[in-house]
């Protein structure tokens, strides 16, 4: 069985599911349709255990993904 | 330990009449003293959520007191053994203090509540001339709190150096602080439009957030440590960068803390001369809490609802 890999973007917002072994971290934050099933933004990025996954990296790889929003303001 | 995939998902009819969706997740907490030896010792990625000490903190110029216990997680990838790389949450039930707030008496909004209710503005934005002539406000600190929600504030990337000795410093490494609450009731996770935080939770620190790399501690001083870098932030004054709009949100009691959500609505209402239900539909009501998406702050909130419901 393909491992899956858990996306999460908020406290309450996941899909899990099985990733083809090339589709890439650049891949998955640029996919609408995952942002859209998420109700994530276009321009989060890619954390994993604290660290911020480069473009590049094998989203299958990753048990767990997390979306994060970049600050755009202060109030 | 995996906080990712909740056990269940159930929906509570709460007191207040209405429904809301809980999810609860289990997780594993370890002993401090483990977790503590582990993140020394362990090549791997660890997380795990410690309670641990009590913070006492009273500077002059205001009047907070943590006596609460605080949470320290560790998430480490260990390049060298002598390091010990760890994240803490402080429990703010005090509230989140805003120094040398400008307070300024609301007549409309007292008159809506019942009872002195004040907006706040910098400063510094006003010379001390113009306070003297003007006699406009009273500077204090107020505190930003929110009966709705639990509020932490979370300092990422503690990091101290253990010499042969067992002595542990600071490394003088850049930190990064946030602000953000747990909704009591649904667990949603969120920060709040206030003077020097970002939208996605981030403390205003300036560059040189990094606590005193002269000073050494032991394991044992952890609380001192923290504390020093609290009163870094704590001290930092009301900014000038407070938006007009948003100010509609601060309004604090003469003690100087933040009303409830229900008597914002009010006082919202009367100063903008709308009916109260309006308000609720006003799209400036809401930007001022903005969900979090930080995986650490997601982390720290699945495993605190788990644990405390």
């Amino acid at each position: 069985m393909e491992p899956t890999t858990t996306v999460r973007y908020g406290m309450s917002n996941t899909i899990s599911r099985a990733f083809d072994i090339e589709y890439t971290i650049g891949d998955l934050i640029a996919d609408r349709s995952i942002l859209g099933a998420l109700s994530a933004p276009e321009g989060v990025v890619a954390v994993s255990n604290g660290q911020t996954l480069h473009a590049g990296a094998m989203v299958s790889e990753y048990p767990t993904i997390t979306l994060e929003k970049q600050a755009s303001s202060k109030a | 330990m995996n906080t990712n995939e909740p056990i269940r998902s159930e929906i509570i009819l709460h007191e207040d009449g209405n429904f809301y969706r809980r999810d609860v997740h289990e997780t594993v907490i370890q002993g401090a003293a483990r977790a503590l030896r582990e993140s020394l010792a362990d090549a791997n990625y660890n997380h795990s959520i410690i309670p641990r000490g009590v913070i006492s903190y009273s500077p002059n110029e205001t009047d907070v007191v943590h006596k609460h216990p605080y949470f320290v997680s560790h998430n480490v990838k260990v390049e060298d053994q002598s390091t010990l790389k760890f994240h803490v949450f402080v429990h703010l039930r005090d509230g989140f203090p805003m120094p040398e707030a400008l307070r300024i008496r609301s007549n409309t909004a007292t008159n809506a509540l019942g009872y002195p209710a004040y907006t706040l503005q910098p400063s510094r934005t006003y010379c001390s001339d113009r306070l003297t002539d003007l006699d406009i406000g009273t500077p204090v600190t107020a505190f930003y709190w929110n009966k709705d929600y639990t509020m932490y504030v979370c300092i990422k990337n503690l990091e101290m150096r253990n010499d042969t000795n067992g002595t542990l410093w600071n490394t003088g490494t850049q930190k990064t602080a946030y602000l953000f609450g747990i909704h009591k009731k649904t667990g949603a996770v969120a920060t709040f439009n206030l003077p020097n935080i970002y939208d996605d939770g981030r403390i205003c620190t300036g560059p040189d957030f990094v606590g005193d790399a002269e000073v050494r501690y032991n394991i044992n001083m952890l609380d001192d440590y923290i504390t020093e870098l609290l009163k870094a932030l704590y001290l930092a004054p009301f900014n000038n960068d407070l938006r007009g709009d948003d100010s509609d949100h601060l309004i604090v009691t003469d003690n100087g803390y933040s009303i409830s959500r229900e008597d914002k609505v009010k006082a919202f209402a009367a100063r903008n001369n709308i009916p109260e239900e309006e308000v609720a539909k006003h799209p400036r009501w809401f930007n001022f809490f903005r969900p979090i998406s930080n995986e650490l702050l997601l982390d720290f909130a699945q495993c605190r609802i788990s644990t405390t419901h």
